[in-house]
């Protein structure tokens, strides 16, 4: 399959999905097939590469994978919002991928850098203004894209420039500075965190998880596209001292908020600004092993993002008890993951990372630590407000009176025709056994809560087999990015 | 009907002095005035200044797309203005108190005095920036231009409160980071990418401004 076929049904995928939103068992239909058929064709999709307009077009293996997972994430987390009765997000799951796509598989950073924030600007139309008329997080989160654009675009010219006279170095110092203000501007990375709490108070879990977890790696992204095509940008800059210092001060301020926060947007940004810091860091050793271990930390939080959004989705959306309670344990499953205490990857990753500090500066070590704690109190604190707000159980629904017969004579004929059509169906039954006649009406009349809990059973099963099958996520990462242009 | 010759003509009888002069106004209104439309006709003229002073630089034919894209701004900001603008009287002549909680105080967090004395203190930075430092080699009049457009761009956003004014500041920002990058680059896939930006800003502000509020009591998030 070719990449346009593949933006093609990525376009179709949100177009069917953000006009099935209407009619909730047909969007949670279409969410559960274009999530299938997108996943099929991202893996059937060709590497070969694509000429348009003098740009090369070409999925990366690491691309691929990023893809696949990207979108199954965003697959989920659209199953999970076509639960619930506000469903206007829906298409936005997916309508963003259409351009980050091309960011994806483009090898012009200025292209890239479009397409990328086009796909965040798209999101701001699925985030909800919480005043009338008044400037709030979105309205301030577009003018940070357009802003952060501008700066990335200054800092590429600088790159572009360097090679021609090769002896000024300071142009390669200003294009640092651009750059690291364009994406810690576009990341939060601190000091630039101010934006992330208004933004999330306006948005859905959902649409969070999808920026943060599955739309801003794409930065960084770009940015190694950018050192692989001028790798004296990584030889001769502070760029990864900077990346260190931007990564343990995510660490550190994302702990600290996280440990005062209550609202879970801003929970779910914090928490997630404290993985990216361990992404940043692992980026900055430069080295193999330590792009790899980034590769896998971006995934954990993507898909610890995504599942702490669907859980709050799904138990805002199915006022029932047990669905509840999974949700609940699957929301504590992906926050353990994401501060990285549930056994396996993510533990290796974070604490090869936490060994070097102890062993280096034991002040950096110990603050890290503080601010994990930070996080896993700030989580705790949330799902103790969860449980004091758990739904009591639903009595079942009494049966509704007979309504008296018609009095027009079409009316009756409808009503004779629906009494032969209920008695034949009733004889019918009769013929099953009573115990797959009440199973039928039990999910006939559950069907969200039926699916919810699979849904949520099956992230649950996942975060563990993950958990525990490190070797596996460590060998694909280490293959995949043995492949980019600046490790080559 | 006019030609493109005909349109040389007229931007040929703008001279340096008299570009500058119109932008400088330009953002004074969007930063002092208050006033909607007037904020629209600034943001109008200063899209066909733009084109003017940029079709130095490219040719003329590409510069006049930054006009009808300006147009194009101008009509969604004006169609979105008109359908929030009565809303905003009714709810002023609504006692309830929901209506006064939702009604916006102003288009700015600050008063007049302050706006002017932050432009101006904005204008001096730029013309002291302009002396002691140009991004690589750019050509003066762009540099000050396209930096006099960004930062009033800046403080418009800083300094408002109202949707539509935030996006005809982002936009004041996006023309003068376009005369700064094609003045250094002068690519025409940048120029035409930063056209579509300007439709896609005011497109998600045009939403932005008209999305109902989803005032529910409780801070978003909470369960």
């Amino acid at each position: 399959m070719t990449l346009s076929l593949l933006l093609l049904i990525l376009v179709a995928a949100a177009v069917t999905l953000h006009v099935a939103r209407y009619w909730r068992p047909l969007a949670f239909v279409t969410s559960v097939t274009a999530t299938a058929v997108l996943l099929w064709a991202t893996q059937t999709a060709a590497g070969a590469t694509n000429d348009l307009f003098g740009m090369t077009f070409e999925l990366q293996p690491l691309a691929r994978d990023y893809l696949t997972v990207a979108l199954a994430l965003s697959g989920i987390l659209a199953i999970a919002t076509s639960f619930g009765e506000a469903r206007r997000t829906l298409g936005f799951l997916f309508w963003s991928w259409i351009v980050w796509l091309v960011a994806l598989t483009v090898n012009d950073f200025v292209i890239g850098v479009f397409a990328w924030v086009s796909g965040l600007a798209v999101i701001v139309i699925a985030m909800e203004p919480r005043h009338t008329q008044r400037t709030g997080g979105a309205a301030y989160f577009l003018a940070l894209l357009v802003i952060s654009a501008g700066l990335l675009l200054i800092g590429h010219r600088f790159v572009q420039l360097f090679p021609l006279t090769p002896d000024r170095f300071e142009l390669l110092d200003s294009a640092v500075l651009f750059l690291s203000w364009g994406l810690g501007l576009l990341l939060a990375i601190a000091p630039f965190v101010l934006w992330l709490g208004p933004m999330t108070d306006e948005t859905p879990p959902p649409i969070i998880a999808a920026l943060l977890g599955l739309g801003q790696p794409l930065g960084l992204w770009l940015l190694y596209l950018l050192i692989g095509q001028s790798p004296r940008l990584l030889e001769q800059s502070d760029l990864n001292a900077i990346m260190v210092i931007g990564g343990l001060g995510s660490i550190w301020i994302g702990g600290a908020l996280c440990l005062f926060e209550r609202r879970i947007g801003r929970l779910m940004s914090y928490a997630g600004l404290v993985a990216l810091g361990f992404v940043l860091i692992d980026l900055a050793r430069g080295t193999l092993e330590g792009t790899a271990f980034a590769v896998i930390e971006i995934f954990a939080r993507a898909l610890s993002l995504s599942v702490m959004a669907a859980s709050i989705v799904i138990a805002r959306a199915i006022p029932n008890r047990w669905v509840s309670y999974l949700a609940l344990g699957v929301f504590i499953l992906g926050g353990l993951n994401l501060v990285g205490l549930t056994p396996g990857v993510s533990l290796v990753t974070r604490w090869n990372l936490l060994l070097e500090f102890e062993a280096t500066d034991r002040r950096v070590f110990f603050l890290i630590l503080l601010a994990l704690l930070g996080v896993m109190i700030g989580l705790a604190r949330y799902v103790l407000t969860w449980l004091e707000t758990l739904p009591e159980s639903v009595p079942a629904q009494e049966n509704l009176a007979p309504a008296p017969p018609p009095e027009s004579i079409s009316e009756r004929l409808r009503f004779r025709l629906r009494g032969m059509w209920l008695d034949w169906g009733a004889r019918l039954r009769q013929r099953i056994p009573a115990t797959a006649q009440y199973a039928a009406r039990q999910v006939t009349a559950h069907w969200r809560a039926l699916f919810a809990g699979i849904l949520l059973c099956a992230l649950g099963a996942f975060i563990l087999w993950y958990s525990v099958s490190p070797n596996l996520w460590l060998q694909r990462a280490l293959a995949t990015a043995a492949q980019l242009a600046f490790i080559r | 009907m006019p030609s493109l010759n005909d349109l040389a003509r007229a931007f040929a009888l703008f001279g340096a002095y008299e570009l500058e002069l119109g932008l400088l106004l330009a953002v004074g209104i969007v930063v002092l005035v208050s006033d909607w439309r007037v904020s629209l006709v600034a943001l109008a003229a200063q899209y066909v200044l733009v084109a003017i002073l940029l079709s130095t630089l490219i040719p003329l034919q590409i510069a006049a797309v930054r006009m009808i894209a300006g147009g194009l701004v101008a009509l969604m900001f004006y169609i979105t203005a008109r359908r929030v603008q009565p809303a905003r009287r009714r709810q002023r002549e609504m006692p309830s108190p929901e209506a006064r909680v939702l009604t916006p105080r102003a288009i700015f967090w600050t008063n007049f005095p302050f706006r002017l004395i932050g432009l101006a203190l904005v204008a001096v930075g730029v013309i002291t920036a302009s002396d002691q430092f140009v991004l690589l080699n750019a050509p003066l009049l762009f540099w000050v231009t396209g930096l006099w457009l960004a930062m009033g761009g800046l403080l418009t956003i800083a300094l408002t409160r109202d949707a539509l004014k935030l996006g005809m500041g982002l936009l004041f920002f996006t023309s003068g980071f376009g005369i700064i990058y094609l003045s250094i680059d002068n690519s025409l896939v940048i120029y035409a990418l930063l056209v579509i930006a300007d439709l896609v800003i005011a497109l998600a502000i045009a939403h932005i401004a008209s999305a109902p509020a989803h005032f529910q009591g409780r801070r978003r998030g909470e369960m």
